[in-house]
Protein backbone atom coordinates (compact mmCIF):
# COMPACT_ATOMS: atom_id res chain seq x y z
CA UNK A 1 0.00 0.00 0.00
CA UNK A 2 0.85 3.62 -1.02
CA UNK A 3 2.35 5.51 1.82
CA UNK A 4 0.94 8.82 2.44
CA UNK A 5 2.46 12.13 1.69
CA UNK A 6 1.70 13.30 5.32
CA UNK A 7 2.38 11.40 8.30
CA UNK A 8 0.55 12.26 11.28
CA UNK A 9 2.82 11.79 14.33
CA UNK A 10 1.52 9.35 16.70
CA UNK A 11 1.30 12.19 19.73
CA UNK A 12 -1.33 14.32 17.61
CA UNK A 13 -3.00 10.92 16.97
CA UNK A 14 -3.17 10.62 20.95
CA UNK A 15 -5.11 14.23 20.76
CA UNK A 16 -7.15 13.97 17.75
CA UNK A 17 -8.24 10.39 19.28
CA UNK A 18 -9.02 12.02 22.89
CA UNK A 19 -10.74 14.48 20.76
CA UNK A 20 -13.44 12.22 18.59
CA UNK A 21 -13.94 9.53 21.13
CA UNK A 22 -17.59 10.95 22.49
CA UNK A 23 -17.92 11.39 19.08
CA UNK A 24 -17.10 7.79 18.52
CA UNK A 25 -19.03 6.31 21.62
CA UNK A 26 -22.25 8.25 20.22
CA UNK A 27 -22.21 6.72 17.36
CA UNK A 28 -21.51 3.33 18.30
CA UNK A 29 -24.90 4.21 21.07
CA UNK A 30 -26.64 5.13 18.42
CA UNK A 31 -26.88 1.47 16.91
CA UNK A 32 -25.92 -0.85 20.16
CA UNK A 33 -27.46 -1.11 23.13
CA UNK A 34 -25.13 -2.86 26.04
CA UNK A 35 -23.07 -0.24 27.54
CA UNK A 36 -20.26 -3.04 27.68
CA UNK A 37 -20.08 -3.51 24.00
CA UNK A 38 -20.27 0.17 23.21
CA UNK A 39 -16.98 1.05 25.44
CA UNK A 40 -15.42 -2.53 23.94
CA UNK A 41 -16.23 -1.08 20.40
CA UNK A 42 -14.53 2.24 20.88
CA UNK A 43 -11.45 0.69 22.23
CA UNK A 44 -11.59 -1.76 19.13
CA UNK A 45 -11.55 1.23 16.46
CA UNK A 46 -9.32 3.71 18.59
CA UNK A 47 -6.64 0.26 18.45
CA UNK A 48 -7.25 -0.21 14.78
CA UNK A 49 -6.98 3.48 13.95
CA UNK A 50 -3.61 3.10 15.67
CA UNK A 51 -2.69 0.05 13.64
CA UNK A 52 -3.78 1.73 10.39
CA UNK A 53 -2.13 4.87 11.39
CA UNK A 54 0.48 4.13 8.50
CA UNK A 55 -2.31 4.84 6.05
CA UNK A 56 -3.91 8.07 6.75
CA UNK A 57 -2.70 11.03 5.44
CA UNK A 58 -2.58 13.71 7.98
CA UNK A 59 -3.33 16.52 5.19
CA UNK A 60 -7.00 15.22 5.02
CA UNK A 61 -9.49 15.40 7.88
CA UNK A 62 -9.27 12.74 10.55
CA UNK A 63 -12.98 12.53 11.52
CA UNK A 64 -13.85 11.01 8.02
CA UNK A 65 -10.71 8.75 7.90
CA UNK A 66 -11.80 7.93 11.80
CA UNK A 67 -15.99 7.24 11.31
CA UNK A 68 -14.79 4.61 8.14
CA UNK A 69 -12.86 2.68 10.81
CA UNK A 70 -15.51 2.91 13.30
CA UNK A 71 -18.18 1.85 10.72
CA UNK A 72 -16.46 -1.60 10.07
CA UNK A 73 -16.11 -2.58 13.17
CA UNK A 74 -20.03 -1.23 13.50
CA UNK A 75 -20.56 -3.59 10.58
CA UNK A 76 -18.60 -6.35 11.66
CA UNK A 77 -20.32 -6.14 15.08
CA UNK A 78 -24.04 -6.33 13.74
CA UNK A 79 -23.31 -9.20 11.53
CA UNK A 80 -21.82 -11.18 14.53
CA UNK A 81 -24.61 -10.54 16.66
CA UNK A 82 -27.32 -10.44 14.08
CA UNK A 83 -28.76 -13.98 15.37
CA UNK A 84 -29.37 -12.55 19.11
CA UNK A 85 -32.22 -10.14 18.07
CA UNK A 86 -30.64 -7.26 19.91
CA UNK A 87 -29.22 -5.05 16.78
CA UNK A 88 -31.18 -3.31 13.66
CA UNK A 89 -32.03 -5.24 10.23
CA UNK A 90 -29.86 -3.17 7.78
CA UNK A 91 -32.66 -1.13 6.45
CA UNK A 92 -33.02 0.32 9.66
CA UNK A 93 -29.32 0.80 10.17
CA UNK A 94 -28.95 2.55 7.22
CA UNK A 95 -31.57 4.70 7.59
CA UNK A 96 -30.30 5.83 10.99
CA UNK A 97 -26.97 5.92 9.41
CA UNK A 98 -28.46 8.65 6.87
CA UNK A 99 -30.62 10.57 9.57
CA UNK A 100 -27.54 10.86 11.90
CA UNK A 101 -24.99 12.06 8.61
CA UNK A 102 -27.65 14.97 7.84
CA UNK A 103 -28.64 15.89 11.15
CA UNK A 104 -24.95 16.39 12.28
CA UNK A 105 -24.55 18.74 9.27
CA UNK A 106 -27.41 20.48 10.37
CA UNK A 107 -25.92 20.43 13.92
CA UNK A 108 -29.76 19.27 14.75
CA UNK A 109 -27.91 17.06 17.66
CA UNK A 110 -28.36 17.89 21.69
CA UNK A 111 -24.69 18.72 22.37
CA UNK A 112 -23.07 18.36 25.78
CA UNK A 113 -22.59 21.73 26.63
CA UNK A 114 -26.15 22.48 26.57
CA UNK A 115 -27.06 19.27 28.66
CA UNK A 116 -25.24 20.75 31.33
CA UNK A 117 -27.38 23.44 31.74
CA UNK A 118 -30.31 21.25 32.00
CA UNK A 119 -29.26 19.22 34.40
CA UNK A 120 -28.27 22.16 36.62
CA UNK A 121 -32.37 22.37 36.41
CA UNK A 122 -33.15 18.69 37.02
CA UNK A 123 -34.69 18.44 40.72
CA UNK A 124 -32.52 16.68 43.37
CA UNK A 125 -34.82 13.41 43.36
CA UNK A 126 -34.30 12.85 39.38
CA UNK A 127 -30.61 13.96 39.45
CA UNK A 128 -30.45 11.09 42.40
CA UNK A 129 -31.94 8.42 40.10
CA UNK A 130 -29.21 10.10 37.44
CA UNK A 131 -26.99 9.46 39.74
CA UNK A 132 -27.80 5.79 40.24
CA UNK A 133 -28.08 5.08 36.65
CA UNK A 134 -25.52 6.15 34.88
CA UNK A 135 -22.50 7.06 38.09
CA UNK A 136 -23.25 3.87 40.13
CA UNK A 137 -23.94 2.02 36.35
CA UNK A 138 -26.73 0.33 38.52
CA UNK A 139 -29.92 -1.51 36.24
CA UNK A 140 -33.57 -0.22 36.67
CA UNK A 141 -34.35 -3.28 39.29
CA UNK A 142 -31.23 -2.13 41.58
CA UNK A 143 -31.74 1.18 41.19
CA UNK A 144 -35.80 -0.01 42.31
CA UNK A 145 -34.30 -1.51 44.93
CA UNK A 146 -31.94 1.40 46.15
CA UNK A 147 -34.43 3.90 45.82
CA UNK A 148 -37.62 2.01 47.27
CA UNK A 149 -39.81 2.28 44.14
CA UNK A 150 -41.15 -0.31 41.78
CA UNK A 151 -39.17 -1.17 38.48
CA UNK A 152 -41.86 0.69 36.72
CA UNK A 153 -41.79 4.01 38.60
CA UNK A 154 -37.81 3.79 37.63
CA UNK A 155 -38.28 3.70 34.18
CA UNK A 156 -41.19 6.28 34.27
CA UNK A 157 -39.38 8.51 35.76
CA UNK A 158 -36.43 8.12 33.62
CA UNK A 159 -37.97 8.26 30.47
CA UNK A 160 -39.80 11.80 31.76
CA UNK A 161 -35.92 13.09 32.77
CA UNK A 162 -34.78 12.25 29.35
CA UNK A 163 -38.45 14.28 28.11
CA UNK A 164 -38.01 16.75 29.97
CA UNK A 165 -34.11 17.06 28.85
CA UNK A 166 -34.76 16.84 25.35
CA UNK A 167 -36.91 19.78 25.72
CA UNK A 168 -34.88 21.74 27.83
CA UNK A 169 -31.87 21.25 25.29
CA UNK A 170 -33.68 22.26 22.31
CA UNK A 171 -35.06 25.77 24.21
CA UNK A 172 -31.43 26.22 25.20
CA UNK A 173 -30.25 25.99 21.14
CA UNK A 174 -32.54 27.99 20.39
CA UNK A 175 -32.36 30.79 22.65
CA UNK A 176 -28.22 30.31 21.67
CA UNK A 177 -29.03 31.09 17.85
CA UNK A 178 -31.45 33.99 18.57
CA UNK A 179 -28.56 35.61 20.12
CA UNK B 1 -55.83 0.58 28.47
CA UNK B 2 -55.03 3.77 26.17
CA UNK B 3 -52.43 2.97 23.54
CA UNK B 4 -49.39 5.46 23.92
CA UNK B 5 -48.09 8.18 21.18
CA UNK B 6 -45.46 6.79 19.04
CA UNK B 7 -43.41 9.55 20.50
CA UNK B 8 -44.02 8.54 24.00
CA UNK B 9 -43.90 4.73 22.96
CA UNK B 10 -40.00 5.74 21.28
CA UNK B 11 -39.22 7.23 24.80
CA UNK B 12 -40.12 4.34 27.00
CA UNK B 13 -38.18 1.73 24.52
CA UNK B 14 -35.29 3.86 24.25
CA UNK B 15 -34.98 3.98 28.23
CA UNK B 16 -36.13 0.54 28.72
CA UNK B 17 -33.73 -0.75 26.00
CA UNK B 18 -30.73 0.84 27.89
CA UNK B 19 -31.77 -0.12 31.49
CA UNK B 20 -30.26 -3.73 31.91
CA UNK B 21 -30.47 -6.32 29.28
CA UNK B 22 -32.78 -5.50 25.91
CA UNK B 23 -35.67 -7.35 25.38
CA UNK B 24 -35.76 -8.46 22.01
CA UNK B 25 -39.49 -7.66 21.73
CA UNK B 26 -38.45 -4.36 22.65
CA UNK B 27 -35.92 -3.89 19.95
CA UNK B 28 -38.03 -5.14 17.40
CA UNK B 29 -40.72 -2.62 18.20
CA UNK B 30 -38.11 0.09 18.43
CA UNK B 31 -37.18 -0.77 14.76
CA UNK B 32 -40.82 -0.74 13.57
CA UNK B 33 -41.09 2.82 15.12
CA UNK B 34 -37.96 4.09 13.39
CA UNK B 35 -39.41 3.31 9.90
CA UNK B 36 -41.05 6.78 10.80
CA UNK B 37 -38.00 9.44 9.59
CA UNK B 38 -39.63 12.11 12.26
CA UNK B 39 -39.42 9.50 14.81
CA UNK B 40 -35.71 8.55 13.40
CA UNK B 41 -34.77 12.36 13.93
CA UNK B 42 -36.07 11.76 17.72
CA UNK B 43 -34.53 8.87 18.42
CA UNK B 44 -31.12 10.39 17.02
CA UNK B 45 -31.88 12.94 20.20
CA UNK B 46 -32.58 10.91 22.56
CA UNK B 47 -29.48 8.48 22.27
CA UNK B 48 -27.85 11.59 21.63
CA UNK B 49 -29.15 12.91 25.85
CA UNK B 50 -28.52 9.18 26.78
CA UNK B 51 -25.08 9.17 25.57
CA UNK B 52 -23.96 12.76 26.89
CA UNK B 53 -25.85 11.44 30.31
CA UNK B 54 -23.29 8.65 29.96
CA UNK B 55 -20.36 10.80 29.53
CA UNK B 56 -21.06 13.38 32.21
CA UNK B 57 -21.30 10.49 35.04
CA UNK B 58 -19.06 8.34 34.05
CA UNK B 59 -16.28 11.46 34.35
CA UNK B 60 -17.82 12.78 37.79
CA UNK B 61 -17.45 8.73 39.14
CA UNK B 62 -13.78 9.06 37.65
CA UNK B 63 -12.99 12.44 39.10
CA UNK B 64 -14.35 10.47 42.63
CA UNK B 65 -12.67 7.68 42.05
CA UNK B 66 -9.57 8.39 44.46
CA UNK B 67 -12.12 9.42 47.09
CA UNK B 68 -14.16 6.98 46.85
CA UNK B 69 -12.23 3.95 46.39
CA UNK B 70 -10.09 2.07 49.32
CA UNK B 71 -7.10 0.93 48.41
CA UNK B 72 -8.35 -2.28 49.21
CA UNK B 73 -11.48 -1.72 46.90
CA UNK B 74 -9.19 -1.59 44.03
CA UNK B 75 -6.69 -4.18 45.06
CA UNK B 76 -9.81 -6.72 45.07
CA UNK B 77 -11.12 -5.33 41.93
CA UNK B 78 -7.59 -5.94 39.90
CA UNK B 79 -7.12 -9.43 41.69
CA UNK B 80 -9.77 -10.27 41.00
CA UNK B 81 -9.31 -10.36 37.08
CA UNK B 82 -6.39 -12.05 37.69
CA UNK B 83 -5.44 -15.50 36.50
CA UNK B 84 -2.27 -17.93 35.93
CA UNK B 85 -0.77 -16.95 32.42
CA UNK B 86 -0.63 -19.69 29.79
CA UNK B 87 2.05 -19.46 26.78
CA UNK B 88 1.60 -19.33 22.83
CA UNK B 89 4.36 -20.85 20.66
CA UNK B 90 4.42 -20.99 17.11
CA UNK B 91 6.70 -22.24 14.65
CA UNK B 92 4.89 -21.05 11.78
CA UNK B 93 6.89 -20.38 8.82
CA UNK B 94 7.25 -17.09 7.81
CA UNK B 95 5.70 -15.35 4.58
CA UNK B 96 6.47 -12.25 2.60
CA UNK B 97 2.92 -10.98 3.60
CA UNK B 98 3.16 -11.56 7.43
CA UNK B 99 6.28 -9.54 7.28
CA UNK B 100 4.60 -6.85 5.71
CA UNK B 101 1.12 -6.91 6.89
CA UNK B 102 1.51 -7.18 10.91
CA UNK B 103 3.06 -4.86 12.94
CA UNK B 104 0.50 -4.97 15.86
CA UNK B 105 -1.64 -6.49 18.36
CA UNK B 106 -4.56 -5.76 20.64
CA UNK B 107 -4.96 -7.45 24.02
CA UNK B 108 -7.61 -6.85 26.35
CA UNK B 109 -8.52 -8.51 29.45
CA UNK B 110 -11.96 -9.94 28.92
CA UNK B 111 -10.58 -12.81 27.08
CA UNK B 112 -13.38 -15.01 25.32
CA UNK B 113 -12.35 -18.19 23.52
CA UNK B 114 -12.61 -16.59 20.26
CA UNK B 115 -10.70 -13.65 21.46
CA UNK B 116 -8.38 -16.09 22.94
CA UNK B 117 -7.98 -17.47 18.91
CA UNK B 118 -7.99 -13.85 17.38
CA UNK B 119 -5.04 -13.07 19.89
CA UNK B 120 -3.24 -16.33 18.70
CA UNK B 121 -3.22 -15.49 15.53
CA UNK B 122 -2.14 -12.42 15.79
CA UNK B 123 0.90 -13.64 17.84
CA UNK B 124 1.46 -16.20 15.00
CA UNK B 125 1.33 -13.61 12.41
CA UNK B 126 3.48 -11.39 14.66
CA UNK B 127 6.47 -13.91 14.17
CA UNK B 128 6.88 -12.33 10.38
CA UNK B 129 6.78 -8.49 12.37
CA UNK B 130 8.82 -6.09 9.89
CA UNK B 131 11.21 -4.22 12.65
CA UNK B 132 12.40 -0.80 12.44
CA UNK B 133 15.57 0.02 13.91
CA UNK B 134 14.59 3.48 16.24
CA UNK B 135 17.19 5.80 17.39
CA UNK B 136 15.37 7.21 20.76
CA UNK B 137 16.31 10.59 21.38
CA UNK B 138 16.96 11.16 24.98
CA UNK B 139 15.71 14.12 26.61
CA UNK B 140 17.87 16.81 28.51
CA UNK B 141 16.08 16.64 32.16
CA UNK B 142 16.98 13.47 34.35
CA UNK B 143 13.76 11.85 35.11
CA UNK B 144 12.25 10.95 38.03
CA UNK B 145 12.34 7.04 39.22
CA UNK B 146 8.67 6.28 40.36
CA UNK B 147 8.60 4.97 43.67
CA UNK B 148 5.44 3.43 45.47
CA UNK B 149 4.88 6.97 47.55
CA UNK B 150 3.95 8.23 43.51
CA UNK B 151 1.73 4.89 42.83
CA UNK B 152 -0.63 2.69 45.02
CA UNK B 153 1.43 0.32 46.32
CA UNK B 154 0.95 -2.89 45.00
CA UNK B 155 4.10 -4.59 45.09
CA UNK B 156 6.72 -4.80 46.89
CA UNK B 157 8.89 -1.83 47.11
CA UNK B 158 10.77 -1.50 43.48
CA UNK B 159 14.54 -1.19 43.30
CA UNK B 160 15.03 2.35 41.56
CA UNK B 161 18.25 1.00 40.23
CA UNK B 162 16.65 -1.65 38.10
CA UNK B 163 14.41 0.93 35.37
CA UNK B 164 13.13 -1.09 32.79
CA UNK B 165 10.91 1.26 30.73
CA UNK B 166 9.72 4.73 30.57
CA UNK B 167 6.68 6.43 29.89
CA UNK B 168 6.81 8.10 27.17
CA UNK B 169 4.05 9.93 26.20
CA UNK B 170 1.10 10.90 27.75
CA UNK B 171 -2.02 12.80 26.99
CA UNK B 172 -4.61 13.85 29.09
CA UNK B 173 -3.53 11.20 31.28
CA UNK B 174 -4.64 10.70 34.76
CA UNK B 175 -2.98 8.03 36.71
CA UNK B 176 -4.46 6.26 40.27
CA UNK B 177 -1.75 6.80 42.91
CA UNK B 178 -1.27 6.61 46.71
CA UNK B 179 -2.03 10.13 46.57
CA UNK B 180 -4.98 10.18 44.61
CA UNK B 181 -5.53 11.09 40.95
CA UNK B 182 -2.75 13.09 38.89
CA UNK B 183 -0.36 13.00 36.18
CA UNK B 184 3.33 11.93 36.20
CA UNK B 185 6.20 13.74 35.15
CA UNK B 186 6.89 13.37 31.18
CA UNK B 187 9.71 10.51 30.89
CA UNK B 188 8.65 8.82 33.90
CA UNK B 189 11.02 5.99 34.38
CA UNK B 190 10.07 2.69 35.55
CA UNK B 191 11.58 0.30 37.89
CA UNK B 192 10.96 -3.34 38.12
CA UNK B 193 7.27 -4.56 39.35
CA UNK B 194 5.75 -0.98 39.40
CA UNK B 195 1.91 -1.31 38.92
CA UNK B 196 -0.04 1.19 37.69
CA UNK B 197 -3.41 2.39 37.10
CA UNK B 198 -4.19 4.58 33.88
CA UNK B 199 -8.06 5.97 35.03
CA UNK B 200 -8.09 8.41 31.76
CA UNK B 201 -6.65 9.77 28.51
CA UNK B 202 -3.65 7.41 26.60
CA UNK B 203 -0.30 6.99 27.82
CA UNK B 204 2.75 5.12 25.70
CA UNK B 205 5.49 2.74 27.74
CA UNK B 206 8.69 2.21 25.93
CA UNK B 207 10.86 -0.46 27.20
CA UNK B 208 14.13 -0.31 27.61
CA UNK B 209 14.97 -2.80 24.72
CA UNK B 210 12.17 -0.44 22.71
CA UNK B 211 9.47 -1.97 22.73
CA UNK B 212 6.29 0.45 22.70
CA UNK B 213 2.94 -0.10 24.07
CA UNK B 214 0.03 2.39 23.92
CA UNK B 215 -2.28 2.13 26.97
CA UNK B 216 -6.02 3.70 26.89
CA UNK B 217 -7.11 4.32 30.29
CA UNK B 218 -9.13 2.61 31.76
CA UNK B 219 -6.27 0.22 32.48
CA UNK B 220 -3.78 -1.34 34.66
CA UNK B 221 -0.18 -2.43 33.27
CA UNK B 222 2.79 -3.48 35.73
CA UNK B 223 6.77 -3.75 34.44
CA UNK B 224 8.40 -6.80 34.93
CA UNK B 225 11.96 -7.83 36.50
CA UNK B 226 12.67 -8.23 32.18
CA UNK B 227 13.21 -4.98 30.29
CA UNK B 228 11.53 -6.61 27.35
CA UNK B 229 7.87 -7.00 28.69
CA UNK B 230 4.91 -5.91 30.48
CA UNK B 231 2.25 -7.08 32.12
CA UNK B 232 -1.37 -5.99 31.57
CA UNK B 233 -4.07 -7.02 34.33
CA UNK B 234 -7.09 -4.54 33.17
CA UNK B 235 -7.56 -2.55 29.96
CA UNK B 236 -6.30 -3.08 26.60
CA UNK B 237 -3.20 -1.76 24.97
CA UNK B 238 -1.85 -2.23 21.46
CA UNK B 239 2.06 -3.03 21.00
CA UNK B 240 4.91 -2.43 18.90
CA UNK B 241 8.25 -3.94 18.70
CA UNK B 242 10.52 -1.48 16.99
CA UNK B 243 13.72 -2.19 17.45
CA UNK B 244 15.72 -5.79 17.19
CA UNK B 245 16.66 -6.20 20.65
CA UNK B 246 13.08 -5.90 21.77
CA UNK B 247 12.54 -9.12 19.75
CA UNK B 248 11.16 -11.54 22.05
CA UNK B 249 8.76 -8.69 23.62
CA UNK B 250 6.11 -9.95 25.53
CA UNK B 251 3.09 -9.02 26.76
CA UNK B 252 1.73 -10.84 30.11
CA UNK B 253 -2.02 -10.88 29.67
CA UNK B 254 -4.81 -12.72 32.26
CA UNK B 255 -4.96 -16.55 31.17
CA UNK B 256 -2.02 -16.30 28.50
CA UNK B 257 1.37 -14.71 27.54
CA UNK B 258 1.97 -13.34 23.59
CA UNK B 259 5.30 -13.07 22.50
CA UNK B 260 6.45 -11.18 19.29
CA UNK B 261 9.43 -12.73 17.99
CA UNK B 262 10.04 -10.28 15.32
CA UNK B 263 11.93 -10.93 12.22
CA UNK B 264 14.11 -14.34 12.72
Amino acid sequence: MAQPAHKLPERDFAKLLVQHQPKLMLYFRTFVFRKSDVDDLTQEAAAKAWEQLDTYDAARPFEPWLMTIARFELLSYLRDHKRSRLVFDDAVVDQLTQTLTQMQAEQALPELDALEQCLSRVPSDDRELLRQRFELNKTGSAIAEALKLSNATVSRRLQRVYGQLLLCIRRVKREEAAR
Amino acid sequence: MTTPRPEQRLIELVVQTRLGEPDPQDVAELQSLLDDPRLCRLYLELVNVHSHLETTYTEHASDELSEQATLSDVITTLNADEAEPIHIDSSTPLTKKAYSSALSYVIEHTFTPKRIAAIAAAAVLLLGAVLTIVLLTSGEETPEVATPSDFTPFTPTPDPNRVVATVTDQVNAQWLSANGQGALPDRMLLAVNQRLTLVEGFAEITTNRGAKVLIQAPATVETTDSDNAIRLHRGKLVGRCETPSSKGFTVHAPGMDVVDLGTV
